[in-house]
């Protein structure tokens, strides 16, 4: 097993995670592509040991990473494909992103 | 609120702390309304414990409740949210905590500068304790990383405005000179206008005499050999200027149109010519042309030619004109009197920067119309201690006279009106000859406002003093006033 710290790459804090948060319990967070769900959420509940959290259920999506043009040059690359993962957690559960 | 306020009071130690808290608690109990001149409003009022020093220092610990020091970052952030941009956030959406994690210590240093600032404010509105000079503050180093659960406590020390004390400055004695302008004076003005009229008209005969005009050649020979600017052909030359040697003078004086004179010329020993000094040159000086100043005739013609119809008239206004100007000498001169007067019975507590301030431009003054005199660097050296030592005298008297006449002022209820402003840029354009609209619009800008603002109310401060001053009538004697005057009109003419 992938250690946790190599699954989850942050937390995705803005405005529309800001709004999961407060409606659903939800968290984001970017992730190892190549992580499964049932990794992901252990890997969460052992790093939020503390707050003894429960995960109820993730959901994945696989992001493109955006094309980017290197100017002067004719070589255009891209940033790196990422999968974000949105985690809801037991109702009453918490945990401290910012 | 109150008792946080209370239990805040009986913790400071100190009696003036307790004496401010009482203040505070004066103020408590009169009205809750804490707002300040600029809108900001203490949640609690802030305490002070003033301590009076030496030299106007002023030692006061200041403690502020902790609730202003969050209604105050509450407001910042308020502030901040809009203008901030955070990744992810709309502006203005972005929340509290996340703000606070990124822009807290901006925040805080913020919250406690101005919470500082107006605590001064406060302080110099509620106890009239107010710093000259932005205060050294101490104990609010860490400002960025300051507990919010604690009473903001820090030390400032500033120094205040001086202080004067008037002393018994009604029915001082001042003198008056007085002095009846002879009519010798008003004739010397007159002669002194129709020699401005004077031509120079070529004399056929007769000899050559001071004041007159000579047109000479002239050349000069050191050993038989001629040296730079030697001669000259036709020089239009006056008797009595003192251009030329006194040697040259004796000998052109006396002579006839055509004569030719010799004079022999020693120069100086520092005369600025290597060449030349110490030599002796002999001039050979041919006289070519004399002519001498004919003064045209005290008669209506001249008054006319003066502005006036008769020749009483122009005596008249000349009187007037030399009266009005003996008149403002003599007012300067008792205003002076009375400003020297009024520092000497007054007593002053003084602020050192502002002593050393004063003493120190007085000084650069100096120095720079120094400068302009073209005197050198040794000359000024070698004065040095001499102009500190005077430096010293003048800055400390202009700083007691400004502090003076404010605090007379003030007692005098001297107000200073429009009209005053019309007057000085009146008086102003007259001496300045420009045209009254120029200086009024010159006048009337902030800063020259501000300036003339002071400088009428000195006058008027000071006339006030005049008024209650026993005023001693001096005669003068007639010559001294003389030459003062001819100097004067002298002047005047020139104009």
């Amino acid at each position: 097993m992938m250690e946790y710290h190599k699954i989850v790459d942050r937390p995705i804090v803005t405005e529309e995670s800001q709004i999961l948060r407060e409606k659903a319990n939800q968290y984001v967070f970017r992730v190892n592509p190549k992580a499964n769900k049932r990794q992901i959420k252990d890997a969460i509940e052992e790093m939020f040991r503390k707050e003894e959290i429960k995960v109820v259920s993730v959901n994945t999506m696989n992001c493109r990473g955006k094309m980017r043009r290197q100017i002067g040059t004719r070589n255009n690359g891209r940033r790196a494909h990422w999968k974000k993962a949105i985690i809801t957690l037991r109702a009453g559960d918490e945990i401290e992103l910012i | 609120m109150t008792d946080q306020n209370k239990d805040s009071r009986e913790q400071s130690p100190e009696e003036t702390g307790a004496e401010a808290a009482a203040d505070a608690a004066a103020t408590l109990e009169n009205n809750d309304d804490y707002t300040m001149e600029n809108g900001y409003q203490w949640k609690e009022p802030p305490a002070f414990d003033i301590e009076h020093k030496d030299n106007c220092v002023c030692v006061v610990k200041v403690t502020i409740p902790k609730s202003n020091l969050n209604a105050m970052l509450d407001e910042i952030f308020e502030e901040v949210n809009d203008s901030a941009q955070i990744p992810g956030f709309r502006r203005g959406k972005a929340p509290r905590k996340l703000l606070e994690k990124r822009l807290g210590k901006y925040a805080r240093s913020n919250a406690v500068e101005r919470l500082a600032e107006y605590a001064t404010q406060w302080l110099a509105d509620k106890h009239e304790v107010a710093p000259i000079a932005p205060p050294e503050i101490e104990g609010l180093e860490d400002a960025e990383n300051i507990a919010t659960d604690e009473d903001l406590c820090y030390t400032m020390t500033f120094e205040t405005a001086g202080k004067c004390e008037l002393g018994a400055y009604e029915g001082m004695e001042i003198e008056k000179p007085v002095a009846e302008l002879p009519d010798s004076a008003v004739d010397s003005t007159i002669e002194n206008m129709r020699t401005r009229f004077g031509r120079y008209e070529p004399l056929a005969e007769g000899e050559a005499a001071e004041g007159d005009q000579v047109i000479i050649d002239f050349t000069g020979t050191i050993d038989g050999e001629a040296f730079e600017g030697n001669s000259a052909e036709n020089y239009p030359y006056i008797l009595g200027s003192q251009r030329f040697s006194p040697e040259m003078e004796t000998a052109i004086t006396g002579a006839k149109a055509g004569d030719t004179v010799t004079a022999e010329v020693t120069f100086p020993e520092d005369h600025p010519s290597e060449e030349l000094s110490g030599k002796t040159a002999v001039f050979e000086i041919k006289v070519n042309e004399i002519k001498r100043r004919e003064l045209p005739d005290l008669d209506d013609e001249l008054a006319k030619r003066l502005g006036h119809d008769t020749v009483d008239e122009l005596r008249e206004s000349v009187r007037a004109r030399m009266n009005e100007n003996t008149d403002t000498q003599v007012r300067d001169f008792m205003r002076e009197q009375a400003r020297r007067k009024l520092v000497e019975c007054c007593t002053f507590e003084l602020p050192k920067t502002q002593v050393e301030r004063a003493i120190d431009g007085e000084y650069s003054n100096m120095e720079q119309r120094m400068v302009e005199q073209h005197v050198s660097a040794e000359e000024i050296e070698k004065h040095r201690e001499e102009m500190k030592k005077d430096a010293e005298e003048r800055g400390l008297f202009m700083l007691k006279s400004t502090y003076a006449l404010q605090e007379l002022a003030k007692k005098e209820q001297v107000e200073v009106t429009e009209s005053d402003f019309e007057d000085y840029a009146k008086r102003m354009s007259d001496e300045m000859q420009q045209s009254y609209e120029i200086m009024k619009e010159y006048l009337m800008s902030d800063d020259m406002r501000n300036m003339m603002e002071y400088q009428i109310k000195d006058t008027k401060a000071l006339d006030a003093l005049l008024d209650k001053a026993s005023i001693v009538l001096k005669p003068i004697d007639d010559e001294e006033t003389d030459t003062d005057k001819n100097e004067d009109d002298k002047e005047k003419a020139d104009a």
